[in-house]
C-alpha cells in the first residue's frame, strides 16, 4: 500500500493506493497518527487507488474518523471505485462518512461550509 | 513452505485440506482458490464477493477461533462448480454465537470497530451456517447455472 499527502489551500488530501486489508490497515493506521498529530483540520481521503477493502479497512477508516472527529477536524472521503462504495452502503457506514464521487466536489464542499 | 502437491485440485473435484494456522499458508490457499475460479472466468463482482469472505472467515478462524496460535490447525473443505462455490473453515477453539454479535449497522454501533466481518460474509454470500459449537462455519456462493442472482441478505 502507498500513501501520499498533498495540500489544497488549507486542505489535506490523503492518498491510498492498493488494497486496505488485515495486513495493510495497521500501516495506514499508523500512518495517519502523523496527520492526527498534527491536527489536520480538513481532510479528505481519497480512495480511487484503492480496488480493495475489508472489514479491518472499514474500522481502521472509522478510528480515522474519530480521531479528527475528536480535535474537532472534519473527515470527507472521495473517488470510491463501485465495489468499495457498495461495502459502505451495506454496513451503513454512508451515513457516519461524507463520501464524494471525486476530489473537486469534495474541495468545494469543504469551500461552502 | 507449503508442499504445492498437497494444494492441488481441479474443479468439480472435492478437496479436504488440513493446514497448521499461519497467514502464510492461509494466504497461499486463498490465492489458489481465486486463481481457479477465474479458470471459470466468473465475473469480477463475485470474485470480489467471494475473496472478501474467504478473508474474513479466514481472519475469525485465526485470530479468535485459534486466538493467533499458528500451531493449531485449521480444518477446509471446499468443492467448485459451474454452479457454485462452497467451502467449510473449522477452527479449534471453542466456538462462537454468530446470533449474539451486534447488529453493526444500527446508529448505535456505526462508530464501533467491530462486527462487519461476520456481517459481511452474511450479505455477500448466498448461504451461511455454523455448527453446533460455533467453530465451523459453512459458506455457498452461487456461481450460475440454474440459480439466479439473489438479492440476499440473511
Amino acid at each position: 500500500m502507498q500513501i501520499n499527502q498533498a495540500k489544497n489551500k488549507d486542505i489535506l488530501i490523503y492518498y491510498i493506493k492498493g488494497d486496505v486489508d488485515i495486513n495493510t490497515s495497521p500501516d495506514m493506521r499508523k500512518n495517519f497518527d502523523t496527520v492526527a498529530n498534527r491536527q489536520e483540520k480538513k481532510i479528505i481521503i481519497n480512495l480511487s487507488g484503492v480496488s480493495y477493502i475489508d472489514s479491518s479497512g472499514l474500522a481502521t477508516l472509522v478510528e480515522m474518523l474519530k480521531k479528527v472527529r475528536k480535535y474537532g477536524g472534519k473527515l470527507k472521503l472521495s473517488s470510491l471505485a463501485d465495489k468499495v462504495k457498495s461495502l459502505f452502503e451495506i454496513t451503513k457506514l454512508e451515513k457516519l462518512f461524507e463520501i464524494y464521487d471525486n476530489e473537486e466536489v469534495a474541495v468545494s464542499e469543504f469551500d461552502k461550509q | 513452505m507449503i508442499n504445492s502437491e498437497k494444494w492441488a485440485f481441479s474443479v468439480n473435484d472435492p478437496s479436504v485440506i488440513k493446514i497448521l494456522g499461519s497467514a502464510c499458508e492461509i494466504n497461499e490457499l486463498i490465492q489458489k482458490i481465486l486463481k481457479s475460479l477465474q479458470s471459470i472466468n466468473i465475473n469480477k463482482t463475485t470474485l470480489f464477493d467471494i475473496r472478501l469472505c474467504l478473508e474474513e472467515a479466514f481472519v475469525n478462524a485465526l485470530k479468535h477461533g485459534n486466538k493467533n496460535n499458528a500451531g493449531l490447525p485449521v480444518n477446509i473443505e471446499y468443492s467448485i462448480s459451474e454452479e457454485e462455490f462452497k467451502i467449510s473453515i473449522k477452527d479449534s477453539g471453542a466456538g462462537f454465537n454468530y446470533r449474539k454479535i451486534p447488529d453493526p449497522t444500527v446508529n448505535k454501533n456505526l462508530l464501533k470497530t467491530k462486527g462487519r466481518g461476520v456481517y459481511l460474509i452474511r450479505y455477500l454470500m448466498d448461504e451461511v451456517s455454523y455448527n453446533k459449537t460455533g467453530n465451523k462455519i459453512t459458506m455457498v456462493k452461487y456461481l450460475g447455472g440454474n440459480h439466479a442472482d439473489k438479492p440476499g441478505k440473511k
